[in-house]
């Protein structure tokens, strides 16, 4: 892993990320806007089937209003992150919090789609009782939680240099 | 509708700007830049990233072993206009950095200057950390980005 990392470290792509003036932080900039579409979905939904948020309105309406934008910022988190990545390759790859928050997206992503899934159903199902679902609101509170903790991740890589 | 849809996300997405102005790198609290201290060591690698690039340097210990200090610089584009390019030194140089140590006391700091093993002194200047004093060269001139 260590010696994959050092020739990625050593190309010129990585060579040509870092030197430009404009590169990262454009990329920053569009990684913050895709972090505030799952993040404004995420709490949209969790907090919706928690009963805090449009408690009137359904649970299937409110999910098909914002839970597009969560997966379509995904693929622009990927490709803006993988960018970044490749702008300071050691400082990411070899850093054990930027490996948690990748394992923290796969569980977040996985927890949202199911999340999503037994809401829809459970809302057409139940109508609005699928909101007082204990199991639900479980999700809920959980799916907010993990996206939460990749938010505290990725700004912990920063501060994790082993030494640091 | 849409407009207003489009509009009440620009407004979400403007509020999260609002609360999250650093990214991706972290404040410069960790160093402590009233401080500056020298090291001497051997290179371990010289990391061309950004936002910041980064100096592995293996610092002789007192157990006749080395300790390894990350130090960090600015980013590329500051160190291109100060002279500085990717291919100053090379893993194995000798080198002597003026550096800003980091709170903990933990190994490692923040670059203000390095002298390569041909003798050449090559500061950050004004493009190093704020606050930072004006390194001075070898002669006891300010050393000036670029020269």
């Amino acid at each position: 892993m260590e010696g994959m990392v050092n020739v990625l470290a050593n190309s010129r792509l990585t060579d040509f990320l870092a030197s430009s003036s404009w590169i990262v932080p454009l990329m920053q900039t569009i990684h913050i806007l895709g972090i505030c579409m799952v993040m404004s979905a995420s709490f949209l939904m969790s907090l919706r089937t928690l009963g805090l948020f449009a408690p009137n309105q359904p649970i299937a309406s409110i999910a098909g209003r914002f839970l597009p934008w969560l997966w379509w910022a995904l693929p622009i988190l990927l490709s803006t992150g993988g960018l970044l990545i490749l702008a300071e390759p050691k400082r990411e790859l070899l850093n054990p919090t930027f490996r948690i928050k990748v394992v923290l997206v796969l569980i977040a992503t996985v927890t949202t789609a199911i999340f999503q899934k037994r809401l829809i159903r459970a809302d057409h199902a139940q109508g609005r009782a699928g909101a007082r679902n204990i199991g639900n609101k479980t999700m809920a509170a959980m799916s907010l939680f993990v996206w939460i903790a990749v938010l505290v991740a990725g700004r912990m890589i920063a501060y994790d240099n082993n030494a640091l | 509708m849409i407009a207003r849809r489009m509009l009440a996300a620009v407004v979400a997405c403007a509020a999260g700007l609002a609360v999250n102005p650093a990214f991706a790198h972290h404040s410069y609290a960790i160093f402590d830049l009233t401080k500056t201290i020298t090291i001497s060591g051997t290179l371990k690698a010289f990391q061309w990233s950004a936002p910041h690039a980064w100096i592995d340097v293996l610092v002789p210990a007192a157990d006749g072993g080395s300790e390894l200090w990350p130090i960090e610089c600015v980013g590329p584009p500051f160190m291109i206009r100060a002279g500085w390019s990717k291919d100053m030194m090379k893993p194995g140089d000798k080198l002597i950095l003026d550096i800003h140590p980091l709170r903990t006391g933990k190994l490692g700091g923040a670059c203000d200057a390095i002298t390569l093993p041909s003798g050449r002194k090559m500061s950050l200047g004004s493009f190093s950390y704020p606050r930072s004093p004006p390194a001075a060269s070898q002669d006891g001139k300010e050393t000036l980005p670029g020269k």
